[in-house]
């Protein structure tokens, strides 16, 4: 005997298989109508006679002889004559009209009908078939070809099952589950499922988003009766509720969410920093933000459009970045009654929307921008409206997505250098947040100007340099940031320039360009003024002719020397610039340092090592420039004794 | 009220096999009878299919996807696809401003094969082609470039596409618009001849290219012979036909211009003129 239940159960499979055949009818008339073969007759074609046969039969039909008054071609005698003279060149296009008028038996020359001459060989070769209306019209096939990878039918059929039995499952859940709150929950999911018609979806991927879509949207309808064993993964999913709750279009907007890439990312780092790095009031701020930022960058997205790519596949990495922030400059963002990282985040989505070359930021140059900007509100918390002020925001946005933007940098440096270069000068701003608010275009001078001077050498391989030189000047700058008073950024970006010309040419090797680059940089701290006055340009001097008399010669020292120099210009330099030009004192510093090498060379080994050679040029360099020495002459007898009085000074003094 | 002694499993299969039996895949039944009679509508044409006109009438079939279409509206794929067949019939058929308006009403991203997708691209060629292909008046100085810039597109389309019979088709749509620009050439200066000759070869070079081994193996075996292999399909009976009919043609027309070709590749040299 069947029950009422069981009856009641029959009508409802029996539904749901109506609901399943007419989905089935529908893919599979798709399919049928999508890749089933077409049969495509070639047209036929007809041909005029070739130029010079319609040229010869015009010029005889003209020939001929007629009675008098009889003339057949008459009315276009004159014309044909015309077209037909000597050196005339006529067209088939101009010809032809006459030879369709006069000689119709020429019109058509040749018939290219590629089906009759199938049919034709058919007939022959199989006469069965040739009678058989159905092989002559598949004989005409043309095949659908590939199809779609997306669209495979065998997959759509599947996700119809699939769709059909999630509709099922939603209506009847009790049968599947006895728990009511699970009961709840899976009922919400799969009603979800059954709304998500899943056999619409255009390909695998499309289908995990709208699977993740269902899922997200079944939990949070639900989530009361969830019991979450941890703070930061409830805090996401209100996070979520609440920004769904107000976006546009609710039901899509997580589907929306997750169709980015940076979900995943997310979510991972949410689990990750879950570990226990933060408080449960850590976690409510991070609600708040989430669901904050969420909601308002929804209308940031919709004011540019072109955003809207980006958007979806970095907001899991804004987020990630925010989070990041909270974990470092927590306390300082949080204590704050404003909701501040939520104000940063916002703020930096909205900078980046209305920057074309963002499109170009990765996920890490992406986190350091947030956490950069995080810092520097964390440390200077008096300035928030200046820091969030599209201004500043837009020039360090600028310093880095400008120079990875730039095609003449891409063109000398890989996609992986300068993001490199791009994330350590983001990290080391926020180590040091004051750096950037005293100089917010430090950035672009550093990394832009370093990138430009560099690629306009045109050398090979000068990468390293430029990370050298960008890495030797952030570092220099953090230890000694009154240097922001002077075109730092410039002057590095000039020296930089100069030694990527000195590698090209091949006057140091890449190595020895670093190591002058990173040295040169935290030389410019000795005596900023004089070193870096841009007119005169005595750093770039003073490297330029350290390596022309190293020469051929040019070893491990030069790099040492060139700093030695630099440091005794900047001790002592000024008086020898009083009574100098920049030229004379290039030049009198050339001369100064070859005798010096000469010197060296007759030393070396008697009272001098190799590795005294920069402390014994530097000395030289101060003496010279204080006036101690008369004559440069490696010859002249003071200078010997000069010199070695310095090589025997330096080589009695203690090794560090 | 149900009847004691029915198990289960008898009322589920009862219900199941009714059910289907009521549902059944109309849709599918009707698109299917839809796709062979636009495909006999398609040939009739041909002079070469007797009793093609009585068999099928492409108007009768142009109509009848009209309301298929109409009777399913919400499944773009299945509108779409058919569009394209009913847009090639009138293309076939000449029917040039119909056939037009019927492309237009296309939508690309509807289209998943990429027989349909390539025919969509390439309309205009084919609405103006299957129209003009059968007058034989040479091409004129407006027509020339038009044809130059179909050949360009098709060439740059046909490498990408994966079926054979796709490519062929379109194929020799190119190269009958190639023989026929090569046909209303003069070849009355050194420089004129070179042009020719180099115009024959490349052309049939591009147009062999997309046929199979076996079609060559065959045109190389059967000059002459009208033979169908054990193993050979209809269908690469007619590829391998077209492809010896196209160099019988290209052969004939450099014959009767006196032009000296270096057939590529050079079996097609090797070949009785």
């Amino acid at each position: 005997m069947l029950t009422t239940e069981a009856a009641g159960l029959v009508l409802k499979i029996a539904k749901g298989l109506v609901k399943l055949t007419h989905r089935v009818d529908r893919v599979l008339a798709e399919k049928e109508a999508a890749t089933e073969p077409m049969s495509l007759p070639v047209p036929v074609l007809n041909l005029a006679p070739f130029p010079e046969e319609m040229e010869e039969a015009l010029g005889a039909l003209l020939a001929e002889p007629h009675p008098a008054g009889q003339d057949p071609i008459a009315e276009d005698r004159e014309e044909m004559l015309a077209l037909l003279k000597p050196g005339a060149d006529p067209t088939s296009e101009e010809m032809y009209p006459f030879v369709r008028k006069y000689l119709p038996e020429m019109e058509i020359r040749e018939s290219v009908d590629l089906s009759s001459d199938f049919m034709r060989t058919l007939r022959k070769a199989r006469p069965d078939w040739a009678a058989d209306p159905e092989i002559r019209v598949a004989a005409m096939y043309v095949h659908a070809g590939r199809v779609d990878r997306n669209q495979s039918y065998t997959w759509r059929l599947a996700l119809t099952v699939v769709d059909v039995v999630a509709e099922f499952g939603a209506e009847n859940t009790a049968l599947f589950v006895r728990d009511p709150n699970l009961q709840g929950i899976v009922g919400a999911v799969l009603n979800r499922f059954g709304e998500a018609d899943l056999q619409t979806a255009d390909a695998p991927d499309a289908v995990l988003r709208a699977v993740l879509g269902a899922t997200l949207n079944g939990v949070i309808d639900t989530r009361e009766h969830l019991e979450f064993d941890n703070d930061w993964v409830e805090a996401l999913v209100n996070a979520l509720a609440a920004a769904r709750t107000r976006a546009a279009d609710p039901d899509n907007f997580l589907v929306g969410l997750v169709q980015g890439k940076g979900y995943p990312l997310l979510v991972g780092s949410v689990m990750a920093t879950a570990g226990g790095q933060l408080g449960a009031g850590d976690a409510e701020a991070f609600e708040r933000t989430a669901a904050s930022f969420l909601g308002s960058v929804a209308g940031i997205v919709e004011a540019q459009p072109t955003f809207d790519g980006f958007f979806k596949d970095h907001w899991g990495d804004l987020l990630r970045a925010g989070l990041h922030s909270v974990e470092r400059h927590g306390p300082a963002l949080l204590a704050d009654e404003e909701p501040l990282l939520e104000r940063i985040v916002t703020a930096v989505a909205g900078a980046l929307a209305r920057r074309p070359e963002s499109k170009l930021l990765t996920r890490e140059t992406l986190v350091g921008i947030v956490e950069t900007v995080a810092g520097t509100v964390a440390a200077h918390p008096d300035r928030i409206e200046v820091i969030l002020g599209e201004d500043w925001l837009g020039a360090l946005i600028h310093s880095v997505a400008g120079p990875m933007s730039d095609e003449g940098a891409l063109g000398t440096f890989t996609r992986k250098g300068l993001e490199t270069m791009a994330v350590n000068v983001l990290h080391t701003f926020g180590e040091q947040p004051e750096l950037i608010v005293r100089d917010p275009g430090l950035a672009r001078h550093l990394l832009g100007g370093v990138l430009r001077s560099i690629g306009e050498a045109g050398a090979f391989g000068v990468e390293p340099l430029a990370n050298a030189a960008v890495e030797g000047a952030l570092e220099t700058v953090s230890g000694h940031p009154e240097l922001l008073r002077f075109d730092y950024g410039e002057v590095v970006a000039d020296l930089a320039g100069r030694i990527a010309f000195l590698v090209r040419d091949k006057k140091v090797t890449n190595l020895q360009g670093q190591e002058i680059a990173r040295a040169v940089t935290a030389s410019l701290a000795e005596n900023p003024k004089l070193l870096m006055d841009l007119e005169k340009r005595l750093a770039g001097v003073v490297v330029e002719a350290v390596v022309e008399v190293a020469g051929e010669d040019a070893g491990g020292w030069t790099a040492d020397a060139v700093a030695g120099v630099l440091r005794a210009v900047a001790v002592s330099g000024r008086a020898a610039l009083e009574d100098r030009s920049v030229g004379a004192f290039r030049e009198e510093l050339k001369a100064l340092l070859r005798a010096g090498l000469v010197r060296a060379e007759a030393e070396l080994g008697v009272c001098m090592g190799l590795q005294a050679l920069p402390d014994v040029l530097e000395g030289l360099v101060k003496a010279w420039a204080r006036g101690g020495i008369e004559r440069v002459d490696p010859r002249d007898e003071a200078f010997i004794a000069c010199f070695a009085t310095l090589a025997e000074a330096l080589q009695a003094r203690p090794t560090e | 009220m149900w009847k004691a002694g029915r198990t289960w499993g008898q009322t589920l299969t009862v219900g199941i096999l009714a059910l289907l039996l009521l549902g059944g895949c109309v849709t599918q039944q009707q698109v299917k009878a839809m796709v062979a009679e636009s495909n006999a509508a398609m040939v009739a044409p041909s002079p070469d299919i007797p009793g093609g006109e009585q068999e099928a009438s492409w108007k009768e079939a142009v109509t009848r996807i009209d309301r298929l279409i109409a009777s399913n509206p919400d499944q773009p794929v299945l509108v779409n696809h058919l569009r394209v067949r009913q847009a090639m019939l009138l293309t076939v058929n000449r029917h040039d401003s119909l056939a037009e308006a019927c492309w237009r009403r296309i939508d690309g991203s509807a289209l998943r094969t990429e027989r349909d997708a390539a025919l969509l691209e390439h309309h205009a060629c084919l609405v103006w082609w299957y129209k003009r292909a059968s007058d034989p008046s040479p091409l004129d100085a407006q027509e020339r470039p038009r044809a130059e810039g179909f050949i360009r597109d098709l060439s740059e389309s046909i490498d990408g596409l994966e079926s054979r019979s796709v490519r062929i088709y379109l194929g020799s749509i190119r190269v009958q618009m190639e023989l026929s620009l090569l046909n209303r050439a003069r070849v009355d200066t050194p420089e004129r001849r070179r042009a020719a000759v180099q115009g024959l070869a490349d052309a049939l070079e591009g147009y062999a290219a997309l046929f199979s081994e076996a079609h060559t193996q065959w045109v190389r075996e059967h000059w002459e012979t009208d033979l169908l292999p054990e193993g050979m399909t209809v269908m690469d009976l007619r590829h391998a036909s077209w492809l010896r009919g196209m160099i019988r043609r290209f052969k004939r027309l450099a014959e009767r211009r006196t032009l000296e070709v270096a057939w590529r590749p050079a079996w097609i040299g090797e070949l009785p003129g």
